[in-house]
């Protein structure tokens, strides 16, 4: 290819100046050809795309970070466990490893409450809380998320007291945060299952507040 | 440099529009996408800081207007047409049943075997420092919003390959990376914003050096 082939390319009959204001048209279709494409070159399995994606929608998720918050509300001892040293406090609940992230438990309390986002992408602790909600991907979250968290936090309905103080935790190389919520009040006589149904998914990325007990 | 995803501390987005929760995807093109992405990484096509830089340097203004999935989808594109496994042209002719030939088997090695040696770290906990501003163009991590300020080190969180170096094909250069902590009211210059804090992960490479407080020794 030459260096001038590399100015003048057509992106599918447009010309270089229009690529960069208009992308290519049917980008629906453009997905689907490339997927055929690339089972029909041999370059992916189909039942391996597939195990993929099932693994990130049925074995992964915010389930499992709830169990963790859960366990860590009843059992003191896991707590200072998960705190000290998260990736072997999760191992003990026995969830799918998901390489080359390093989770680090961020634990609210009544002085400070914790929020995450990544403001240069999407990362996120995909073993304890699955793939990242749109919201958290887009860019009305990750520009505000660290400027205004406040404002941002009310549009999720909640409204710090002033006297809490709010702490980003922006991911930007391999830590993974997950915030650990407080207990809400009221729940003493819960079984762990009980306590994880209360953990919402937002809670963990300190959006929002877990759930309070059902009257 | 910094491109529009360096998206802390910009306005004009609108408010955070939320989703149920319950769905790992929120669409078919999602799902479709993320297997795609995640199956060429697999197939050793595509590596995390080279996807990254392919989706950031889309053209601004495509990268603006496009949302999640796209984007990703976008990405991925430009990536296996700069491996040539995918190239211009391709994906028109495939849909009209023409399959392009002549194309690697197998891909390129992406990240070196052999990496430098560590650099030292020069920086430890309780260290107040000030984040340089850096002019080179194409890949980096460092949030455009702490450019110039200056924060205190609260966790040294290992070696990690300079990201910067990965995604230019230009060796494993590993270095420390630092969890540093800003006072908002610094970084907004807002005195009302009381004691909330922003932390974020900082490559070493990203320190311009340890802050010497006035009066200091």
């Amino acid at each position: 290819m030459s260096a001038e082939h590399d100015h003048d390319h057509d992106h599918d009959g447009h010309s270089h100046a229009e690529w960069h204001t208009t992308p290519p048209p049917d980008i629906q279709l453009r997905i689907k050809a490339m997927e055929s494409l690339l089972v029909e070159m041999g370059v992916i399995d189909p039942a391996t795309l597939d195990g993929i994606v099932d693994f990130y929608e049925r074995q992964v998720g915010p389930r499992n970070g709830a169990r963790i918050v859960a366990r860590a509300w009843a059992d003191p001892d896991f707590k200072q466990r998960l705190l000290a040293d998260p990736a072997a406090a999760v191992a003990e609940l026995g969830m799918p490893g998901i390489s080359g992230d390093h989770v680090v438990m961020v634990e609210n309390t009544p002085d400070a409450h914790n929020m995450i986002v990544c403001t240069l992408c999407s990362c996120y602790p995909w073993q304890t809380l699955g793939l990242p909600p749109v919201w958290f991907k887009s860019a009305s979250y990750r520009s505000r998320a660290v400027s205004h968290p406040r404002d941002v936090l009310k549009e999720f309905g909640v409204d710090l007291p002033a006297a809490m103080s709010v702490k980003v935790w922006d991911s930007t190389a391999d830590t993974r945060y997950m915030i650990l919520p407080m207990r809400p009040a009221g729940t003493e006589g819960l079984t762990e299952d009980q306590l994880a149904d209360l953990v919402t998914r937002d809670s963990m990325i300190g959006t929002g507040l877990p759930l309070g007990p059902a009257r | 440099m910094s491109s529009l995803h360096n998206l802390g501390g910009m306005q004009g987005f609108g408010p955070v529009w939320t989703v149920p929760e319950g769905k790992a995807f929120h669409s078919e093109d999602d799902r479709r996408v993320f297997g795609l992405m995640m199956g060429m990484m697999a197939a050793g096509w595509g590596d995390t800081d080279g996807f990254r830089a392919a989706v950031e340097t889309l053209p601004a203004l495509i990268y603006a207007r496009e949302c999640f999935p796209m984007n990703y989808f976008l990405g991925l594109e430009k990536q296996l047409a700069e491996r040539g496994l995918i190239r211009p042209g391709d994906l028109e002719a495939w849909m009209q049943g023409v399959k392009p030939e002549g194309r690697p088997a197998k891909p390129p090695r992406i990240v070196p075997a052999d990496s430098e040696p560590p650099e030292p770290a020069r920086f430890a906990v309780g260290d107040r420092v000030k984040i340089a501003t850096i002019d080179r163009q194409g890949h980096n991590r460092l949030p455009g919003y702490l450019r110039g300020q200056a924060g205190t080190i609260t966790a040294e969180r290992g070696l990690v390959d300079f990201p910067d170096a990965l995604a230019m094909r230009e060796g494993r250069r590993p270095q420390p990376v630092y969890t540093v902590e800003f006072l908002a009211r610094e970084v907004w210059g807002n005195p009302d914003r009381g004691d909330d804090r922003i932390s974020a992960e900082i490559f070493q490479a990203y320190i311009e050096g340890a802050v010497v407080e006035e009066g200091a020794p």
